[in-house]
């Protein structure tokens, strides 16, 4: 419920946008339905009952504005990606180590989504990157118009990288598209084997899975083969970079995956999410 | 819980819908949720009960109805269930199903109250 004006209706209510070592500022953006009252210039006589065909998807406003930040992104040549994992698979260090490695060829800037902290921001700021931190309040995934509210105040250059870092959750992200080029889903390999199966939803849509972690096989149960052949029932084009952000294994590859989509997006051939 | 949400972003639909027709009190509001959308319905319908709160529609009845997944194979052109986003043809065998339903998330009816 909104707790500013106390209408009592859905907004973007406790959702925060804050720029590193911002703190804590108060933001509150209008709601989208009206406070207006309705003036008949008649007196109501009696009252009948309607039925009325809707048929309207539910998550059309968010698509509607999903497609609106797409096309800002298409124009500027700005490739945009979305980060999702559940909490600790490393998004967040992955983050820092590529910026530090591919700056500055490549101008990034990134959206961090998390429930509360700047903490991520601060760390990407401090990596080199323009940041802001979204802060969702009780939310537990960003929708297209936090990512619209953020752009507003996040100096995204031309021809940049933009990663959006999701609030770490393997569930709720899946349903909104935030306008993004690319879908990538983060593993380690401190999760089961098992997970996409458990998890299919966020995999269905995703273009690039990386299983992060890789250092730490040796002593985990973790069964990569495994792994990939239940992804792959849910999403048989997914694509897997293998990677240890620690040690810098597979890097490389992930690089240079993020070097030839970025290309692509300054030419207009990255493929925007088909809905 | 996306699930909350979701239930905001139908309350948006349906208040939006009885403001243009004119209508004070919304009694009823259909939803359709597909099996393998990605919703869970008993969460939904906890969200609803809150976004309704000081709405058009906060007496409204919620009625939610679940569309089977369903495939059609590419092959063989039968039509079978589906209990998951990936499921081969249980006749050819050699094709997937491409999901014909069960994707479906919409408000598909309101029933209001007009002066």
């Amino acid at each position: 419920m909104c707790e500013t004006c106390g209408c009592g209706q859905p907004g973007s209510q406790g959702v925060k946008i804050l720029k590193p070592g911002a703190g804590d500022t108060h933001t509150h953006d209008e709601h989208s339905h009206g406070h207006d009252h309705h003036h008949h210039d008649h007196e109501p006589e009696h009252t009948h009952t309607t039925t009325i065909q809707v048929q309207e998807d539910v998550l059309s406003a968010n698509n509607l504005v999903a497609a609106r930040n797409r096309g800002y992104f298409e124009g500027r040549g700005i490739f945009a990606l979305n980060l999702m994992s559940s909490p600790g698979a490393g998004k967040t260090t992955l983050l820092e180590k590529t910026i530090q490695d591919l700056s500055p060829d490549l101008a990034w800037a990134v959206i961090e989504g998390d429930q509360q902290t700047t903490v991520d921001a601060d760390r990407i700021d401090a990596a080199g990157a323009a940041a802001i931190q979204v802060n969702t309040g009780t939310g537990c995934h960003l929708d297209a118009r936090m990512i619209r509210e953020a752009l507003a105040q996040l100096e995204v250059p031309e021809r940049a990288v933009l990663a959006i870092e999701n609030v770490g959750n393997l569930i709720c992200p899946a349903l909104f598209d935030l306008g993004e080029a690319r879908r990538v889903i983060i593993v380690s390999t401190t999760e089961g084997s098992d997970k996409p199966l458990k998890y299919p939803t966020i995999l269905r849509d995703a273009h690039l899975c990386i299983i992060n972690k890789l250092d730490l096989l040796p002593y985990v149960d973790f069964d990569l083969d495994e792994f990939m052949a239940n992804a792959r029932r849910v999403n048989p084009d997914l694509s897997f970079i293998s990677l240890s952000a620690k040690t810098g294994e597979g890097l490389e590859e992930w690089y240079d995956w993020v070097r030839e989509n970025h290309r692509a997006a300054g030419t207009g051939n990255v493929s925007a999410k088909e809905q | 819980m996306h699930e909350l949400s979701i239930a905001m972003n139908i309350l948006d639909i349906v208040e939006k819908t009885a403001q243009t027709n004119g209508a004070t009190v919304v009694k009823d509001i259909y939803v359709d949720v597909g099996a393998l959308a990605g919703v869970m319905i008993p969460s939904l319908e906890f969200g609803l009960e809150v976004a309704k709160r000081n709405t058009r529609a906060r007496l409204a009845a919620i009625h939610i109805r679940e569309i089977e997944g369903r495939g059609r194979c590419p092959t063989c052109g039968a039509t079978f269930p589906m209990g998951f986003y990936i499921e081969p043809c249980p006749r050819c065998e050699d094709s997937y199903l491409s999901m014909t339903s069960g994707n479906e998330l919409r408000v598909r009816e309101i029933e209001v109250e007009q002066n």
